[in-house]
């Protein structure tokens, strides 16, 4: 490490979307492909990260320090706090993958991309498109070929809700 | 000014990954981004490999007399009463019979009467009819089909063993080139019943003839011929019927005794015959007379063995040598199960009008 022949722990700062900023032990974000390059390659010292809302940013860093804190004896301390983790409004999971899969935090991106998943499968085609902010470019003559082709895929309790 | 950022596709691919075959063929239709995702070869192997290793993906397939069911196989060895849910045939005729050939990354083989053969996949209800074979085999054959994916080729393949008492021949269709291929004559003799199992490459199957039992095979890439005999002093025992199986990468043979009990036999050692060893033996009781034990269809983590027989299941237990049977809604007769995976592995060819009911 750089700067630190003391024993010190080197200390990084991280700047959300609103300029808001986070100071950390480099050793945290280098759960990060993306900030291990950038502070391995470069040396910097305060990294921005304009697209990040500063709300998404604390929980990630909250992640990163569980996960530094991981051991074999509080496996399952770690796999409740995860899914707690997760636990929260759709809008502010997909925040966290979209954040998550941009920092290149691999293990957490599985867990979050498999979060999503979960709470999307029995989403109606309306409620997702909704959710993810996508424009339909089908005809209703499309669509509806898509549900004569496998009624069974529409059939069921589907959930409406966007959270 | 924080709009949820748009994802990008690749992130979208990830977690769309994820999702069993029924979420995704209705996600089809959020949009064309999305369609074309789903539709992607790439994307269809990646979630068939996510789809093989995990077991929560995996189901059997139930078939009843008329008409197919399906459970979840986490269902089978976690639950104290299993449910079973219909399934759609893709041919409705309550008079022709159908048997199970194979199945493989979601595709089920079908015979459906004695010539008709059909590549299904019950999780997209898609099917393909097969051409017919030329020649067709007449009533004077007895026939045995199995079917496989051939890595080497990227191709699924369904080979058919034609025999008379005096001759026999094999016949592979491919699915890549939608054609059969007739491969070089072999030695006649009965076939035992079953079809063909993939193991280490090569189909297997079980045949008698004059100089006694054994097991013939063919290479699946290679697509040739072979075969060797069974001289294990037990398995020798002409008195039992012996049907072939596979369990893991391991051939397995069940022998049955006048009903009255079933032996389990693996090859541990593959096409070394000293290597057979009888793993356990299954007693038939009182209101199982009439049905006959199925060869094993898998193997849990814990290494339970599971077997259907009748309208309910028969799970061997390693650590208690004893078997279990879990109670199985809305079944009933004699049941043939067959293990598949939820995939959208597509029968038919881009270039194909789609036959769907």
């Amino acid at each position: 490490m750089a700067s630190s022949t003391t024993g010190e722990k080197k200390i990084l700062t991280l700047k959300g979307g609103d300029n808001e900023e986070f100071i950390l032990e480099e050793s945290l974000v280098l759960q990060s492909e993306l900030l291990k390059n950038m502070v391995k390659e470069e040396r910097v010292s305060s990294i921005p990260l304009p697209s990040i809302k500063s709300k998404t940013l604390v929980k990630i860093i909250e992640y990163l320090k569980k996960h530094a804190e991981l051991t074999p004896s509080n496996k399952e301390e770690f796999k409740n706090f995860e899914k707690e983790f997760v636990n929260v409004v759709l809008e502010e999971l997909l925040d966290i993958t979209v954040a998550v899969n941009y920092l290149k935090i691999n293990g957490l991106l599985e867990f979050c991309c498999q979060a999503v998943a979960d709470r999307i499968k029995d989403k109606s085609v309306e409620a997702v498109r909704k959710i993810f902010r996508i424009e339909s470019d089908f005809t209703p003559e499309e669509e509806s070929e898509f549900r004569k082709e496998t009624p069974e895929a529409f059939e069921g309790d589907l959930d409406d809700t966007t959270n | 000014n924080f709009a949820n950022p748009s994802l990008p596709n690749e992130l979208i691919t990830d977690i769309l990954e994820r999702l069993h075959v029924k979420s995704l063929l209705r996600f089809k239709c959020v949009s064309k981004d999305w369609l074309s995702i789903i539709s992607s070869p790439q994307f269809v192997n990646t979630h068939l490999t996510l789809s093989a290793n995990d077991y929560f993906w995996h189901r059997l397939l139930l078939k009843l007399n008329h008409n197919f069911k399906h459970c979840f196989v986490s269902s089978i060895f976690d639950e104290a009463v299993i449910e079973t849910f219909d399934l759609d045939f893709p041919i409705k005729n309550p008079d022709t019979s159908f048997d199970i050939m194979g199945s493989v990354n979601g595709l089920i083989c079908l015979l459906i009467g004695l010539n008709r053969l059909v590549l299904w996949n019950p999780s997209t209800r898609k099917f393909k009819q097969l051409p017919d074979l030329m020649p067709k085999h007449t009533d004077d054959y007895n026939f045995n089909y199995g079917f496989e994916y051939d890595e080497v080729h990227d191709d699924y393949k369904v080979v058919g063993i034609f025999c008379t008492s005096t001759h026999g021949y094999v016949c592979v269709y491919s699915l890549k080139t939608n054609s059969w291929r007739r491969l070089g004559d072999m030695r006649g003799g009965l076939l035992y019943n079953g079809s063909a199992k993939l193991v280490h490459g090569k189909f297997h199957w079980a045949t008698m003839h004059a100089g006694g039992w054994g097991v013939g095979s063919i290479d699946l890439v290679e697509e040739r011929a072979d075969g060797w005999g069974i001289t294990s002093i037990d398995l020798v025992d002409e008195k039992c019927r012996k049907v072939l199986g596979v369990l893991g990468s391991e051939l397995t043979i069940l022998c049955n005794y006048d009903r009255t009990r079933d032996d389990m036999w693996v090859m541990k050692e593959y096409g070394v015959k000293e290597s057979w060893i009888k793993l356990y033996t299954f007693r038939y009781p009182n209101v199982l007379k009439d049905y006959m034990i199925s060869p094993p269809l898998c193997m849990s983590n814990e290494g339970e063995i599971l077997h259907v027989v009748g309208s309910t299941f028969a799970i061997y237990n390693p650590v208690y040598r004893s078997f279990t049977s879990p109670k199985v809604t809305n079944i009933d007769g004699s049941v043939e199960a067959k293990l598949y995976i939820e995939s959208l592995v597509c029968p038919i060819s881009q270039n194909e009008p789609v036959t769907q009911h």
